[in-house]
């Protein structure tokens, strides 16, 4: 499905067990997070605005989606540049610098840069070599395929089985039952770590060699031998190299074959009735220290 | 498969023996048996047809480095790990010889080359020319502790490139077997032009496999007459696809898949690179890639996480 951008509002769980419909251009109540994608101008594109996915010295640009970036301008980024998150259920957030901000007065901050819910997207982003909806596995697993990097809301699966959105010393639980979901990142991995949400539901993790569970190593290398032997009979340079930088990205010794290699678990819709995780902010301070800056490190 | 259609080392139906033949010739790339093997002998995963091959090769290397009897129907003591020349070799060369043998070490992925008459006095040494371009090497010997500093690039950019023969280079570099400093990186940006460093030429090294006793023939070819070189290297077994189908100037793959007659090597320290075609996209495209293939990791890695899951296991 193309990608459309709709100015409409969302509900977003908040703290004291109830919600709230946020509008679009209204402070967005929740936890800053998602795939993170920019429109910028480039010179190398005749100085005309695309979409951009990077990460360090890897980049891919697709087209701009004129609705989106009108939103942008609209809401105060100068000429509608700049970076956007996707959540896990196709909510489209920016920052706005609070002295460019019209709704100023209801966000929680009155200075830095102010968490702005903008509106929705259905559809995938066309970026050509790069699928950010591939097939979902059916009962093992596969190797993920799209981006490793800056892509999926990250959630950890605690020692308590719970799903947990951490940033710095913030922690946010899920205001979910995510029991299905958590006992398939067990099904995989016996220690807790982190997981990976996307804008179209698919469910990523990193998964090292030496932290899985036994019944589940076969498959996995299985799952990697199918994958490289079918990316190197099409010639895709594009996954090789992806998946490549996720091992030298996460590993630990100068060998990549220490690092964690990206596995697709499935797709959101598959556990716990499709139910989207969404993090209840219960401290304040959160959106003090988040509005710091336009780019926060995660 | 008829006998004819393979490599002379391959016997259809023979896996051991093809192995152990295609070790005693020490120029056949571990990755080409593996390739024969998989398109007519076994049907697994390369991995493991990987393993099966360098394990064979270091049973026969173990057991013909071993003194033999006079019952070894071998008549010469040979040495399978035979070693290939190497950039530490290539320090002890002069200019001379060693833009003979980057020459060759080119022009075994491609082209052909020609070395530049020292009455032209030129800075370039070398000249390789491919099917649309010609690259000019201004050949820098250098000892191994010794970095390539940016007065090389610089002689090269002020130098005259003129050669008096032959098409006019579209590309220049300056080529060592020492290590390019930072700076000399930076002023070689500056001026468009390329530096082939030690990183580079071990690959290079290692993809060609060139014994010391070719080095030594090549060299000895090139004193006598050019037309007797280009005879010595028409006689070399082509490159396997995969290395051929490189661009050696793509600076971007570190080492290479296989480094010497060790082969234990394989599976544990050596890099390989991507192993597909990997073409840049041109600026302003969408949809396709950027990276800079220098921070790539090492390919084999694919390999080795699927053996170390499989030895966690164990």
């Amino acid at each position: 499905m193309k990608f459309e951008f709709t100015e409409e509002p969302t509900e977003v769980p908040i703290d004291g067990n109830k919600s709230v419909s946020v509008e679009p251009k209204q402070p967005w109540p929740s936890a800053y997070r998602g795939s993170r994608y920019s429109i910028v101008m480039d010179d190398s594109f005749d100085d005309h605005a695309v979409l951009k996915w990077e990460h360090r010295d890897l980049s891919i640009f697709a087209a701009a989606p004129n609705k989106l970036r009108q939103a942008m301008v609209l809401i105060g980024k100068s000429q509608g540049l700049g970076s956007f998150r996707i959540t896990a259920a196709g909510e489209v957030l920016t920052k706005v610098k609070a002295s460019a901000y019209d709704n100023i007065d209801q966000a929680p901050i009155s200075e830095g840069w102010v968490p702005v819910y903008l509106g929705k997207c259905r559809g995938e982003i066309d970026f050509g070599s790069v699928d950010t909806n591939p097939k979902p596995p059916t009962n093992e697993v596969k190797v993920w395929t799209s981006f490793p990097f800056n892509h999926g809301e990250r959630w950890s699966v605690s020692s308590t089985g719970e799903l947990v959105w951490n940033w710095r010393d913030y922690q946010f639980v899920s205001a979910f039952d995510h029991s299905d979901l958590v006992e398939r990142y067990a099904a995989y991995r016996p220690n807790p770590g982190r997981l990976y949400i996307t804008e179209h539901g698919h469910v990523w993790v990193n998964v090292p060699h030496n932290d899985v569970l036994p019944d589940k190593q076969a498959e996995i290398g299985e799952a990697v031998i199918a994958w490289k032997t079918d990316a190197e009979s099409r010639g895709d340079a594009t996954t090789l190299r992806l998946v490549n930088r996720r091992l030298v990205a996460t590993s630990r010794s100068e060998d990549p074959a220490d690092g964690q290699l990206p596995i697709h678990l499935g797709h959101l819709r598959d556990f716990d009735n499709g139910v989207i995780p969404k993090p209840i902010v219960d401290d304040q301070s959160y959106f003090l220290a988040v509005g710091q800056y336009e780019q926060v490190w995660e | 498969m008829s006998d004819n259609e393979g490599p002379t080392w391959y016997t259809p139906g023979d896996v051991p023996g093809s192995i152990e033949a295609a070790t005693i010739d020490s120029s056949v790339y571990v990755e080409h048996i593996v390739d024969v093997l998989q398109a007519h002998e076994l049907d697994a995963p390369r991995s493991r047809i990987r393993t099966l091959v360098t394990s064979a090769r270091d049973r026969i290397s173990e057991r013909n480095s071993t003194p033999t009897d006079s019952s070894d129907p071998l008549e010469e003591p040979r040495a399978v790990r035979s070693r290939i020349f190497d950039v530490e070799d290539a320090t002890y060369l002069g200019e001379r010889n060693l833009a003979t043998i980057l020459g060759v070490a080119l022009s075994r992925y491609a082209g052909s080359f020609s070395l530049v008459d020292p009455q032209a006095d030129s800075v370039l040494d070398l000249l390789w020319n491919k099917q649309h371009t010609t690259v000019g090497f201004h050949v820098v010997t250098r000892p191994e502790q010794e970095p390539l500093t940016a007065d090389h690039v610089t002689a090269l950019h002020e130098g005259n490139i003129a050669t008096g023969s032959g098409r006019s280079p579209a590309q220049l570099a300056v080529i060592s077997p020492a290590t390019a400093t930072e700076r000399a990186r930076s002023v070689a940006e500056d001026h468009e032009i390329m530096v082939v460093d030690a990183d580079v030429l071990r690959r290079w090294f290692n993809e060609v496999r060139l014994t010391p006793a070719l080095v030594g023939q090549i060299l000895e070819a090139e004193t006598v007459a050019y037309n007797e070189l280009e005879h010595l290297i028409s006689e070399l077994d082509p490159l396997p696809e995969i290395v051929a189908s490189r661009d050696p100037l793509d600076v971007s793959h570190s080492s290479p898949p296989i480094a010497t007659g060790d082969t234990s090597a394989i599976t544990t320290s050596i890099d390989q690179a991507l192993p597909v075609e990997d073409e840049t996209p041109p600026p302003g495209t969408q949809g396709k890639l950027y990276a800079n293939p220098s921070d790539d990791g090492d390919f084999g890695a694919f390999d080795r996480f699927v053996d170390n899951l499989e030895e966690d296991t164990s």
